[in-house]
């Protein structure tokens, strides 16, 4: 699977999530900083060599961050934090070939020095590509 | 836990290596991939990562290098085996560098959450 293809899938998924502010997508930029908004980054490790099946075995995290204000308590940032975490559930398939292969996790808030403060969500996926 | 040892295991098996000798290499491999992924503007916190057994590691340094932290991480890697081996970086801003910090603009690196996806995935794939 291509790392365009996998950009693609993530934001096709988190689109069908009900509830959740705006998605800050990577690489774009934006003049108006509402108060609550969702960031993603998509961190790939390196591609693992073909193997004996003749498959391209391709890993990596997918980084989610609830967004609040900073200085009004660390709830809404965990609520919307949870959203997350229960639409990609071990197994959720985010798109043909592209899976949660173990279970996704909130880390420590923190304030991120700009006026807010972020929970941030790893998300760990998997593919593979049939040659 | 179990999975992790059961890779250890079969790693050994598959490159001929002891146990012993298998601990030491993907210590080895752990604490060079976290060294060599973490963000190098100054060096510092690279040269930050401080490796030691059964304890964990409370120090700083302004002044020690990321070759300084590979090689003192390569010695300690000897003597995981049967011990429990600690990667440690105590500089107030390394968990902003893994996680992204929006204040500089900065983008998460996730060197360590990718180096535990890379180790286990490795063992488990074997």
């Amino acid at each position: 699977m291509t790392h365009d293809a996998i950009l693609t899938s993530t934001f096709s998924k988190l689109a069908t999530i009900s509830g959740l502010p705006k998605i800050f997508y990577p690489n774009i930029s934006y003049t108006v900083i509402p108060d609550e908004y969702m960031a993603v980054y998509i961190i790939p490790a390196p591609t693992e060599s073909v193997t004996i099946d003749g498959c391209e075995y391709q890993y990596g995290i997918i980084q989610i961050d609830a967004v609040t204000l900073d200085s009004v308590g660390a709830i809404k940032s965990a609520q919307l934090a949870e959203k997350i975490i229960a639409a990609f559930r071990v197994g959720t398939v985010i798109a043909t070939g592209l899976e949660v292969h173990k279970p996704s996790y909130a880390s420590v808030g923190m304030n991120d020095g700009a006026g807010h403060y972020k929970t941030p969500i790893t998300i760990r996926y998997q593919c593979y590509d049939k040659y | 836990m179990a999975s992790f040892s059961a890779g250890i295991a079969k790693y050994a098996k598959k490159t001929g290596l002891s146990i012993d000798n298998a601990v030491i290499a993907v210590c080895a491999e752990a604490s060079t991939s976290i060294i060599k992924m973490t963000p190098r503007k100054s060096g510092r916190a690279a040269g930050n990562w401080f490796a030691t057994i059964d304890e964990v590691s409370s120090e700083t340094s302004e002044t020690r290098r990321e070759g300084e932290a590979m090689a003192d991480a390569m010695a300690k890697s000897k003597k995981a085996a049967g011990h429990i081996f600690n990667l440690t970086n105590n500089l107030s801003y390394i968990y902003r560098l893994e996680m992204g910090w929006s204040k500089q603009a900065r983008d998460p690196d996730g060197m360590v959450r990718i180096t535990a996806e890379k180790i286990t995935n490795s063992l488990k794939r074997l």
